[in-house]
């Protein structure tokens, strides 16, 4: 392909190329949004309701229902604190609005001050499920007025008679501003504006990242990567057809214009991943960038089972063996963080589930016993542990410490030197 | 240790297998490649002679340290530099092809294309000199293993996190431990930014053989712009990285021996072979693939060897069959290592782990990773158009066949394992991915090969090396 190949050639190979993506992209796109009905079903009864009016709604006029502070700044709703309610800070704003989910399948909400700790909820109730509230997390999409597809989600039908904004999570020392929302019809121009949204919406690392990077939120309309694929395809075909018209095209022109195409399109997909890469980036420098290890775990999804592991090792000697029982299923992660955190100091060589069949295995083998969970749960595991009913009574039960995370119990005499 | 020291042991821990390899690899290889190459390779070939040898004297019982491991991987690597400095008086040059003209236009592409890199390489370096342990089985099993290894100074861990599921990651991460004297911070990662970068040098490489620079950075930039393989990067403590890149490697060492039949290619794939099992279980099958193009490789195939190996594997494959439908089991002892067992229930490997056979697979998932999920961009949809031109020019059919063989069986490979042995793990996408993440950049390289050849209208791969030598890039 280089051997020979001139400048002129390669820019005349260039400009083919950008008029062979251009159409068709456009070829793509009208037929794209012809068969709408076939390849999204879920809009066939909302494309005939495309004339209905859109409703706006102003930051103003929705009722602050849970909140830690904030108020009505002209027509938008400012948050600039959540309420420290369990499981998580939130604030939530409400409106009561009768409407068909029917009649609007796209919702568009301007907020200002999203950050990637803070989820957006929208909250939904419905005539026929009266007191039920149904709800989606908004996308993070960036600033600005953002499109959702609220087709997504199966109980966004029926009559909705009450509307609510959801914010979880943390403000991160801003506020939050409300500016307004709107439910809008079917129209080509909303489709096409959620579509871009879903491709280009950012979510954070999690633990299903490192499994599998699909590119768009669950049920999207479209997946980038068939959508790129057929571009090329098309814009293959438009180059051949070219070639056969035209008749003097030579086949290693075409043959560098494809190729061209083809880089352009991977391009344009690594476009879209680089400006997720970009903004993990900005997140990852947020939290963990200018600070000592101990500020950067601290400052980690797990932030505070680090902290309950600090303070663990304050209260005991090195090279303590122990036990872990969590009491909910879902702890289970949480308790593998904890013995990572106690490493290398400690091993805790013994993590279950609490339950009355494990309690004579933990006892036997350690002195000392963590339970993590709710202070309510690890009560009960406490009292259960110190009844004379069970299997293997530990010798002694002595709380040595106690935080939200969970509690470290001595559960026999600890003769190194430095015992607590 | 303070700020200074810890930064300097640091850089001497990242660097030290890479410098040491470099000399063996100089040594298997001998001269007239692209140093890139060699510094992929060398790379590599480090970590795995860290590994054995650490290893080594753990079984020989001397505590572990990072003293002692520098110093035996300085010792073994000390014939291979010694190898490097007199054959520096050899006068031949750096055999690479050359464009005959280099129009402006490939110098700003190449440049565009290498500012991209760049920018893939700097934000996956943020992640991971920044980020404490962040994937599931890093924190759950990988670094707590290592972190007792560090402790206590031996491959031997008394709290169990991980069982026998490869050493490579172990002990990178305990060699990092060994050098800095820390086990939490972010910055032990960083031997997988070098893994990473040590594909995309041998991307770069192995196809300066035969293809001027625009082409070579063309494939770099499509390997190093694979979400995927940036996510394994980023959020290091994995070991599916190293065997991708031990993999890759590997195969992509017998391409060399196609043109020119030198042991130590061979020597080197055998070397991958022993790393690509070292490292994860999933590691010996493909191990095994390795090993099988290698053979594919250096048979010399005449009609009655060609008879008399598919007799043997259209045999080998209706024991397996057989075994499969309960008609009977195959049991087989194998000295020193134990006893393999197949049959319709179980499969038992001495020495890894016996597995309860299933068959509820669906390709559904697998073909969503490929063709759907933004993992690879457009990878797959790419490599499923060269199927046809496989087919209908013999000549780029016939550019290394290693390659389409490695691949295939590959995919063969993660087909089986997704249908007897983990068809979970495959319908909830826990390890689909990771399975095509061995092939994928070996895919590029073979599909930037390919393209080169399709589009240079040059009539054979081999007329490349009669080039003159060209240094530049």
């Amino acid at each position: 392909m280089s051997t020979g190949i001139g400048n002129g050639e390669f820019f005349r190979a260039l400009g083919l190329s950008l008029a062979a993506l251009g159409v068709s992209a456009v070829t793509l796109l009208a037929v794209y949004l012809l068969l709408v009905p076939v390849v999204h079903p879920e809009f066939k009864p909302h494309i005939a309701n495309q004339n209905v009016a859109r409703v706006s709604l102003p930051g103003q006029s929705f009722r602050p229902v849970v909140f830690g502070s904030g108020g009505i700044e002209g027509s938008t709703a400012v948050i600039s604190a959540l309420a420290t309610l369990p499981p998580e800070d939130h604030a939530v704003l409400m409106i009561q609005r009768r409407l068909q989910a029917d009649n609007f399948p796209f919702f568009r909400y301007h907020i200002e001050g999203r950050n990637p700790a803070l989820r957006v909820m929208l909250f939904w109730q419905r005539t026929d499920t009266p007191g039920e509230s149904h709800f989606v997390e908004l996308d993070s999409t960036g600033e600005g007025p953002q499109l959702h597809n609220l087709l997504r989600h199966q109980a966004w039908r029926g009559t909705i008679t009450e509307l609510a904004i959801g914010f979880f999570g943390d403000l991160r020392g801003k506020s939050v501003r409300l500016h307004e929302v709107q439910l809008e019809p079917y129209s080509h121009r909303g489709l096409l504006r959620v579509i871009w949204a879903e491709w280009t919406a950012f979510a954070p690392w999690d633990q299903s990242s490192i499994n599998v990077y699909p590119g768009v939120p669950e049920n999207s309309l479209l997946y980038p990567v068939p959508i790129a694929a057929v571009w090329l395809a098309m814009a293959i075909l438009f180059l051949l057809a070219l070639r056969k018209i035209r008749r003097n095209a030579a086949q290693a022109q075409v043959k560098l214009t494809a190729a061209i195409v083809a880089l352009m399109i991977w391009c344009v997909l690594d476009g879209l991943w680089l400006i997720r890469l970009y903004q993990q980036n900005i997140e990852t420098q947020y939290l963990f960038a200018g600070k000592t290890l101990h500020e950067k775990k601290l400052a980690d999804w797990d932030g505070d089972y680090y902290a309950f592991g600090q303070s663990v090792k304050a209260h005991l000697p090195a090279n303590t063996k122990i036990s872990v029982l969590y009491t909910e299923r879902e702890l289970l992660p949480l308790a593998q963080r904890l013995r990572l955190h106690l490493l290398p100091e400690h091993r805790t060589d013994n993590i279950r589930l609490f339950s009355r069949e494990d309690m004579p295995v933990s006892q036997q083998e350690n002195c000392y016993l963590i339970v993590l969970g709710e202070p309510m749960e690890t009560d009960q595991a406490r009292r259960f542990i110190s009844r004379p009913g069970a299997i293997t009574p530990p010798g002694k039960l002595e709380l040595i410490y106690s935080d939200t995370v969970g509690n470290l119990y001595l559960l026999c005499e600890d003769r190194r030197e430095g015992k607590p | 240790m303070t700020v200074q020291v810890q930064l300097i042991s640091l850089f001497v821990a990242a660097i030290l297998p890479g410098v040491c390899g470099y000399g063996i690899v100089r040594l298997l290889f001998g001269l007239g490649h692209h140093k890139t190459l060699y510094v992929a390779h060398g790379y590599l070939m480090g970590i795995l002679l860290l590994t054995l040898l650490a290893q080594l004297w753990d079984f020989a019982g001397i505590p572990l340290s990072f003293g002692l491991l520098a110093t035996s991987l300085l010792l073994v690597a000390t014939l291979g530099w010694w190898r490097v400095t007199r054959a520096a008086q050899d006068p031949r040059g750096v055999t690479t092809c050359h464009s005959t003209t280099y129009a402006s236009w490939q110098f700003w592409v190449t440049f565009t294309l290498g500012c991209l890199i760049a920018i893939h390489l700097i934000l996956l370096l943020g992640e991971v000199w920044l980020r404490p342990m962040f994937p599931w089985d890093a924190w759950r099993g990988w670094a707590p293993k290592a972190i007792q290894f560090f402790d206590q100074r031996s491959l031997s861990a008394d709290m169990p996190t991980i069982a026998n599921y490869g050493i490579t990651t172990n002990v990178i991460q305990m060699w990092m431990m060994l050098a800095t004297g820390e086990t939490h911070q972010p910055w032990l990662n960083l031997p997988w930014v070098l893994a990473y970068i040590s594909l995309l040098l041998a991307t770069y490489g192995h196809l300066r053989g035969t293809c001027p620079p625009m082409h070579s950075m063309l494939g770099v930039y499509l390997v190093s712009s694979l979400p995927y393989l940036n996510i394994h990067t980023a959020l290091a403590g994995y070991a599916d990285i190293w065997l991708t890149a031990s993999f890759t490697l590997g195969v992509l060492t017998l391409t060399l021996y196609r043109d020119n039949k030198r042991l130590g290619y061979l020597v080197a794939t055998l070397v991958y072979v022993i790393m690509s099992i070292q490292t994860k279980r999933a590691g010996l099958g493909m191990g095994l693939i390795l090993l099988m193009c290698t053979l594919v490789t250096v048979l010399h195939w005449t009609r009655l060897k060609l008879m008399i190996v598919s007799a043997v594997a259209l045999a080998f494959l209706a024991a397996v069959c057989s075994a499969l439908m309960g008609l009977i089991g195959i049991r087989m002892q194998i000295p020193f290592v134990g006893e393999f067992e197949l049959t319709e229930s179980v499969i038992r490997i001495p020495l890894v782990k016996s597995y309860a056979l299933q068959n509820s697979f669906t390709i559904k998932p697998m073909l969503e990773s490929l063709a759907l999920h933004a993992n690879w961009h457009i990878a797959a949809w790419l490599l499923l158009a060269t199927l046809p031109m496989l087919l209908t020019k013999p000549r780029l059919s016939g550019l290394y066949p290693v390659i389409p063989f490695a691949l295939f069986a590959g995919v063969a490979y993660q087909l089986a394992y997704f249908t007897f042995v983990s068809p979970a793990s495959a319908a909830d996408h826990t390890a689909t991915s990771r399975a095509l993440l061995y092939l994928m950049p070996l895919g590029l390289w073979w599909l930037v090969r390919m393209g080169y050849d399709a589009l240079a209208d040059i009539p054979s791969a081999a007329n490349a090396h009669t080039t003159p030598p060209d240094r530049t890039l």
